[in-house]
């Protein structure tokens, strides 16, 4: 493992602020003179769930990224590390068991307001929820009640959303111009019951509701998993338009990383409840700092081209109840030495970007990280 | 001596099913045949027939016509003796590892059941060695620490393999794999794609692997044949590379175009909606005149209107065969008003 | 700790599953048994009248001896309920009274869930010709009246036995509880681990008795407890219509000698009717609270919680 050959695309200088030149590994994202306010600013967001009378687990650990307008940012990892919680506790929606115990959750409006998510009270949340922010959570097929028609329930969204009232005809207009927003015929989905609709149909009309009150911040929590493959590429390129159309910035939530390659602008890998890299789907993609990225990214088969071999990535992810000292990928990593079971690693930068695009890993071997997918046979 | 029948053919079988007083032809004269120790993908969206074909293979389901025959034996002729060696050689793993274990029964007692019933083990200590190496079979290790588990306390990948494993119980021949969506970890599934190959190249066991995704086809049956469903019907079937690398049917295509790429140069090149004119399946019980993928056809001519076209040798790609005229038997460029030249591989 | 960021360290959060394991399997017990507090009331009171039932008779003595001389004597220090009738001790009629009522309910309950989850389970998974006859069996048994049909019978044969009793109501008693085991094997039979078992070529016994109904476990124990209570106002019923036999002593006799014999009227012998109609009220009550606790500690996914 530990040849001496320099691979191609490493930071020289042992750490920090190596690459500064955005010129030849930079080409996803043209900079576009001054940035406006972040729409969403995160620091040292901590979320912890209770397990017991006394004993809490913590859930997420110092979660710090900035989101610019009209942004697409995906958030990886394995199931239990902590994505989820992430969304939810960005929109204030964690389950009565999860707590934020520390951090802020700084949104900015279209007004240049600034406001601190995490001190909103009751009726200041469900104001901003849906207008402001909205999310459209996993699993398509039961996020919507079985006993009223689409049409009711995205008339009940806007008249407890909506600011200031909003008269039956508007509701009607505003309903029909979602739906056809996402390529469905209002006449036909409004009057319908969930279940006369098929799973893609269904998944386009969740988005349809979370786009009702035009948000400018939209977090979507696996929009493709369990969909047939047709179906969710219609939803990836629906997606994509809608993005570029109403100008809205994008969380996703995907366990799939070819998601992230197809859809956002920077990808956040999250493990055991912290980021632990971040930075331009480009620079994720082609050169991926920390081991397990590399692994997630190398667990997806290409349909195009040469066939890598594929390598799961062994064990599982730690119980947030027993870390292992250290980095908590320490255990499942073939880098692993005595230092990184010494002290959990910091995020170090590798590239600056502007736009918060740097990319960064929470590895102290990085520059040993050689992303490549060993093929097995040649197209 | 002739050349020894395949672990299960499928002859020209269909199944149609009688909803609500209309007939729903979910799989339509079907053949296809996988012998020892190899792969056959069964590619399509939901509705597209592959996993009632393959409960057709698995014996779940009888056709309705055509045949269903095990090393040559039609199913529906079988004694006793001969079902039962056939209930033991082919295998179905489902798809929904929530489902298909028993809420109440430990690891141990979900496997030790078939072992017993069929003599496989007799005493307690021997049920606890099978045990013991089925879980390391499927990576569940160390065994101990799993065998007093519940279902409840294990996640999708375990109990997935632990299904993988009670499959095994009975050393089957064939195994049926039914993933046709992909709601485990993309890490997870590759360690079981992974493992279901290792037992394919060690002993020799033969698969019939069912998924959406052609990237998982590729990668699991790229030794094998991939068979693309449409309503219930092959419409391409191949060597996968081949299949895979110059796909014929205009349905292959917008499935290739359709999967995501681990690669965002290769993602922006995709087609929207992989090409294809409409994302909704047709319902079974009002199938399109004709040839049924038409009305989404980027291809479709006024004859796919009409004709039904059936499964050819393509003419650029000799090994696939393919059920698409425009692609089998390409009209005179002048008369066919949309695809000039028809059927070459972009 | 609401404020403060940091004090919640995965350290302390470590040792919690080890200390909840060493518990000792008794308190783990308790605590599963005082998760549903009118549970444990309704634990607490059944146990407390089989203790009573079972027990009492052997300390007292099974035969209650009276003296016709002192009949319906005031309750006293030495006789609390006061004396009946024949002179007999209330309290000592209803420490013996029980047996029979226990009994009869289990009995009759144990017929009933036995029946309706064979032929329930079978009718459902089989489906087809032996379905349908083993529905139109259970709509002629819901329709025989049951007390019309044990006045019949008790005109025929002499039921001196409480027992046989008990059989009757339990062969009359299946069928609405055959419905639903039946409804639920239908959806149970479509699940895909039934499917992976007849994969598995273990016949048809195995699959429906050791796959599906031990998946029904905590409905069928709740409504055997259902049933029991059911089977104890069905006998008590008969018992104060007279249409069972008078003879020997349980709760139902008491009742119906209180009211041939006029007690309510009299206020000295006002216990002698309100303490039998008190202790199955009693034992009525605690079995429905118990069904609570079962719920909680059969059901898995509430169990860990």
């Amino acid at each position: 493992m530990n040849d001496s050959t320099p691979p191609l695309s490493t930071p020289t200088g042992p750490q920090g602020l190596g690459h500064e030149s955005l010129g030849p590994d930079g080409p996803g994202h043209d900079d576009t003179g001054p940035q406006e306010a972040p729409v969403l600013s995160v620091r040292d967001l901590e979320v912890a769930y209770r397990t017991g009378k006394q004993s809490r687990v913590r859930a997420l650990r110092g979660v710090s990224f900035d989101l610019y307008p009209e942004s697409s940012l995906a958030l990886v990892g394995e199931s239990g590390c902590g994505k989820t919680t992430l969304g939810l506790a960005l929109l204030r929606l964690l389950p009565t068991l999860g707590e934020i115990t520390g951090g802020e959750v700084t949104y900015t409006g279209g007004d240049g307001r600034s406001r601190d998510v995490t001190a909103m009270s009751a009726s200041q949340l469900r104001r901003w929820r849906w207008s402001e922010a909205a999310m459209v959570f996993q699993g398509a097929q039961n996020a919507f009640n079985p006993v009223l028609t689409i049409g009711q329930q995205m008339a009940e969204t806007l008249k407890d959303h909506a600011r200031g009232g909003i008269g039956r005809r508007e509701i009607l207009e505003r309903s029909a111009e979602a739906l056809r927003s996402v390529r469905l015929e209002p006449r036909r989905v409004l009057g319908s019951y969930p279940h006369e609709l098929s799973g893609g149909m269904k998944q386009r009309a969740l988005i349809a509701t979370g786009l009702l009150l035009h948000p400018r911040l939209l977090v979507l929590d696996e929009p493709t998993t369990a969909l047939d493959i047709l179906t969710q590429r219609t939803v990836i390129d629906l997606l994509a338009e809608l993005r570029a159309e109403y100008g809205f910035a994008m969380i996703f939530i995907s366990h799939d990383l070819a998601l992230a390659a197809e859809l956002a602008d920077r990808v956040i890998t999250m493990y055991a409840g912290k980021v632990i890299e971040t930075g331009s789907t480009q620079d994720i993609f082609t050169a991926p700092k920390h081991p397990y990225t590399s692994k997630l990214i190398n667990a997806v088969p290409p349909v195009t081209g040469d066939l890598p071999e594929l390598a799961s990535i062994p064990g599982a992810p730690p119980s947030l109840a027993t870390l292992p000292p250290g980095c908590a990928f320490a255990p499942r990593c073939e880098l692993a030495t005595e230092e990184c079971v010494q002290s959990e690693p910091e995020l170090i930068t590798l590239a600056q970007r502007p736009a918060d695009m740097t990319h960064a890993a929470a590895c102290i071997h990085h520059d040993q990280v050689h992303h490549e997918r060993k093929v097995i046979a040649r197209a | 001596m002739p050349a020894p029948a395949p672990l299960i053919e499928l002859d020209g079988a269909s199944q149609v099913f009688h909803v609500k007083g209309k007939d729903l032809p979910a799989v339509s004269d079907v053949s296809l045949s996988v012998g020892e120790g190899e792969v056959l993908c069964l590619v399509g969206e939901s509705g597209s027939g592959k996993t009632t074909t393959a409960r057709l293979a698995a014996g779940l389901a009888a056709p309705t016509s055509g045949a269903v025959r095990f090393e040559g034996k039609d199913l529906s002729e079988m004694t006793r003796a001969e079902r039962r060696e056939y209930r033991r050689a082919v295998q179905y793993i489902h798809q929904d590892p929530y489902a298909s274990l028993n809420p109440i029964r430990s690891v141990r007692s979900t496997l030790a059941i078939p072992l017993k019933r069929h003599g496989l083990a007799r005493t307690a200590a021997d049920v606890d060695r099978r045990v013991d190496e089925l879980l390391t079979t499927v990576d569940l290790t160390p065994p101990e620490s799993y065998s007093a588990k519940f279902p409840h306390q294990m996640s999708g990948g375990q109990r997935q393999r632990v299904a993988v494993a009670r499959g095994l119980t009975l050393s089957p021949r064939l195994l049926i794999a039914d993933e046709s969506t992909s709601m485990l970890d993309v890490s997870i599934r590759v360690s079981l794609l992974n493992m279901l190959t290792r037992l394919r190249t060690e002993e020799g066991v033969g698969f019939i692997y069912i998924t959406h995704d052609l990237a998982l086809a590729k990668y699991f049956a790229w030794e094998g044949r991939t068979a693309v469903m449409y309503l219930g019907k092959i419409v391409e079937v191949g060597p996968t590379p081949q299949v895979i690398n110059s796909p014929q049917h205009p349905y292959t295509r917008a499935l290739l175009e359709a999967v995501p790429e681990p690669d965002p140069e290769l993602a922006a090149q995709k087609k929207a909606a992989g090409g294809l004119l409409s994302a909704e399946i047709p319902s079974l019980s009002d199938l399109p005149s004709g040839c049924t993928f038409h009305p989404r056809c980027p291809l479709a001519e006024d004859r796919c209107r009409e004709i039904i076209p059936v499964l050819r040798t393509a003419p650029e790609a000799s090994a696939q065969e393919v059920a698409c005229m425009v692609v089998t038997d390409p009209q005179p460029a002048a008369s066919a008003g949309t695809a000039p030249g028809g059927g070459g591989p972009p | 700790m609401t404020g403060a960021p940091p004090p919640v360290t995965s350290a302390p959060g470590a040792p919690a599953p080890e200390r909840a394991a060493a518990v000792s399997p008794l308190r783990r017990l308790l605590s599963e048994l005082t998760r549903s507090r009118s549970g444990f009331v309704g634990l607490c009171l059944v146990v407390a009248i089989l203790l009573v039932s079972l027990l009492g008779p052997l300390v007292l003595g099974s035969q209650v001896v009276g003296d016709p001389m002192r009949a319906w004597e005031a309750p006293s220090g030495s006789h609390w309920l006061g004396l009946e009738g024949g002179g007999k001790d209330i309290l000592h009629l209803l420490v013996t009274g029980g047996t029979t009522v226990l009994m009869v309910g289990f009995l009759a309950a144990t017929i009933t869930t036995v029946i309706a989850v064979a032929i329930g389970s079978l009718a459902g998974y089989f489906g087809g010709r032996f379905d349908a006859l083993m529905l139109q069996l259970t709509d002629v048994v819901m329709t025989v009246p049951q007390i019309v049909l044990l006045a019949v019978v008790g005109a025929f044969y002499k039921l001196d036995s409480p027992m046989l009793l008990g059989v009757i109501i339990g062969i009359l008693s299946w069928p609405v509880l055959m419905r639903s085991i039946r409804a639920q094997v239908l959806s149970l039979k479509e699940r895909e681990f039934v499917e992976a078992a007849q994969l598995l070529d273990v016949g048809w016994v195995r699959i429906v008795f050791g796959e599906i109904v031990p998946n029904m476990a905590s409905y069928i124990l709740i409504n055997f407890i259902i049933a029991v209570t059911n089977a104890i106002y069905a006998m008590v019923g008969l018992y104060l219509l007279g249409l069972a036999p008078q003879k020997g002593s349980n709760w139902g006799i008491m009742i119906n000698d209180a009211w041939t014999k006029g007690a309510m009227f009299n206020p000295d012998a006002m216990a002698y009717i309100i303490a039998p109609v008190t202790m199955i009220v009693l034992l009525q009550l605690g079995l429905i609270l118990l069904t609570r606790t079962l719920e909680e500690i059969l059901n898995p996914r509430l169990r860990d919680r």
